[in-house]
């Protein structure tokens, strides 16, 4: 295979499979929502899958130092349509869990601020007492490989396709019953000043309830698998590169690096993970740092590749 | 220029480090790793047979890593670490056996991985176990322009912190990588933290030496006293 720099599905070793990304799949049941997909061939029934789910739910805020305010939490939970021993759903877990907090944490509203900054968290309701949480269902539909970049791309979609309430129409907590009250919609909404700050919202002026986030820090991930091939003489031929490697690969690999880059700036790297695998090669195959170049060059190719199709 | 760090080191220098080999009487091999406040006990059980027939693997044995902490990345961590260890240890040499390590953090004040890594590795020695390479972790933290390396709890909490392991204290083998959250920083940088780590994890490797020589030399005391 290897030597004919071709795999077993055809596809080249530097080679991504077709992404597919759709997004509002379950509007009706979900603030936000996205349906991934890595196909190698329309004609072919194997893919990756990934349904990702975003829903609303009030709590306490999370206090910081850069929110002393508060913010709003994000909490992931991954499960799989089938048992699968090849997913380790933990681990898959707890790195979405560290990648997607960031994100959440540099989320800005869409709207815009006029006067002096008095910049709250947008998933902030009422400061220090009651804040949004956002909780991400992650489902494995499907695998054929490479399902951790499948998760965090659909997590990203359906972030990006979640709506937020407008916090500009009125938000009232009553500590009694610790209810949070919206004006409805309709509601003649004034311009309130309150001291020096003024504030405006763009989605009051068009009559609208809620909002999308922006997001400045967008994480896209790539995960390539090194091959070393212990038989071969030079160096550099010994080390073979797969890009978005299927099921089948990922058990022969001696090395899986995953690197995340911020879509907006692909040549900053957000998260770089990688150590040995369980291949069948058990031998040690260290990184070099041409190598780790190579890799972030491949990741800045990947990242505005992807954020074509997710912004598209 | 580089201020200066809480407890008064500078930006290349690790904490003072602690290595007691063979504290456990029940476990085949033990260590208790202290760098600076951070503690870390390790205890290795096996090689044994596994309890349940389908653990075993007909041609090496497996490693399993339990670490008793209340970080929410444990499982990471956890699957991190038996990857490491797995591949550098000689697992032909004990075939359809299991080889259990249970990590507790005693004492937490950053840096963690790496010194779990280190118990984990020094807990192998005492046991016998037969390793390709010893792996040495370095935790490093990206401050624009300046890298720290072996970061407390409190400059963790700052800024974003990156665990590099080392194959043989060389830059240019880098055996592993975890990232504890968002980096934002170029390519560059990171590669930076390579050559600075491979220079500091010499001091690493000379002082396991040190603990395993005071080791040996207290167990022939003991036996010719």
């Amino acid at each position: 295979m290897l030597q004919s720099h071709s795999r077993t599905d055809g596809r080249l070793l530097a080679q991504f499979r077709k992404t597919t990304i759709q997004q509002g799949i379950l509007s009706k049941h979900a603030s936000g929502s996205a349906l991934i997909s890595f196909r190698n061939d329309e004609s072919q029934d194997e893919s990756t899958s990934i349904l990702a789910a975003v829903t609303l739910q009030v709590g306490q805020p999370r206090c910081t130092a850069a929110f002393s305010a508060g913010r709003g939490d994000i909490d992931v939970t991954v499960s799989s349509f089938k048992e699968d021993d090849s997913i380790n759903i933990s681990v898959l877990q707890s790195y979405l869990q560290r990648t997607l907090d960031v994100c959440v944490q540099e989320a800005q509203e869409d709207l815009i601020n006029t006067g002096e900054q008095n910049h709250y968290h947008p998933l902030l309701l009422v400061p220090a007492k009651a804040a949004i949480g956002l909780v991400v269902t992650v489902k494995i539909l499907q695998n054929a490989g490479n399902v951790g970049d499948a998760a965090l791309l659909a997590c990203i979609a359906a972030l990006m396709d979640t709506r937020i309430p407008c916090r500009e129409h009125g938000i009232s907590l009553d500590e009694k019953t610790g209810r949070i009250w919206w004006q409805p919609k309709g509601y003649d909404f004034e311009r309130k000043k309150e001291g020096s700050v003024t504030t405006w919202c763009r989605c009051s002026e068009r009559g609208e309830t809620q909002h999308k986030m922006r997001f400045p820090l967008l994480p896209l991930p790539v995960t390539i698998g090194l091959y070393c091939n212990e038989t071969s003489e030079v160096d550099d031929k010994r080390r073979n590169w797969l890009v978005d490697p299927s099921s089948a690969e990922e058990c022969l690999m001696s090395t899986m690096i995953t690197m995340v880059v911020d879509g907006h700036a692909p040549e900053q790297i957000l998260l770089l993970d990688f150590c040995p695998s369980f291949g069948e090669n058990n031998s040690i195959c260290s990184l070099r740092t041409k190598d780790l170049a190579l890799v972030a060059q491949i990741a800045k190719a990947r990242a505005e590749e992807l954020k074509r199709i997710l912004v598209a | 220029m580089t201020e200066a760090r809480p407890d008064g080191r500078s930006a290349n220098s690790l904490r003072p480090l602690s290595c007691e080999l063979g504290c456990l009487q029940a476990a085949d091999g033990s260590a208790l790793w202290k760098a600076g406040n951070t503690h870390v006990l390790a205890a290795v059980h096996g090689p044994i047979a596994p309890r349940i027939a389908m653990e075993e693997h007909a041609e090496a044995f497996r490693i399993q890593v339990v670490i008793q902490t209340s970080s929410s990345n444990c499982s990471e961590w956890e699957a991190f670490l038996t990857r490491i260890l797995t591949s550098c240890c000689c697992t032909q040499l004990y075939p359809r056996c299991i080889l259990s390590i249970t990590i507790h953090v005693l004492s937490h004040d950053g840096s963690i991985l790496a010194a779990a890594l280190h118990a984990a590795v020094s807990a192998l020695m005492d046991a016998g176990i037969e390793m390709r390479t010893l792996p040495v972790g370095v935790t490093c933290l990206l401050l624009n322009p300046d890298i720290l390396l072996d970061p407390t709890q409190v400059e963790e909490d700052e800024s974003a912190s990156l665990m590099l392991v080392l194959e043989n204290s060389d830059a240019d083998q880098i055996l592993a990588c975890y990232s504890s959250s968002s980096l934002n920083q170029s390519i560059h940088n990171i590669l930076k933290c390579s050559v600075v780590a491979a220079r500091v994890s010499q001091a690493i490797s000379a002082f396991w030496r040190i603990a395993v020589e005071s080791k040996v030399k207290r167990q022939c005391e003991t036996i010719f006293s």
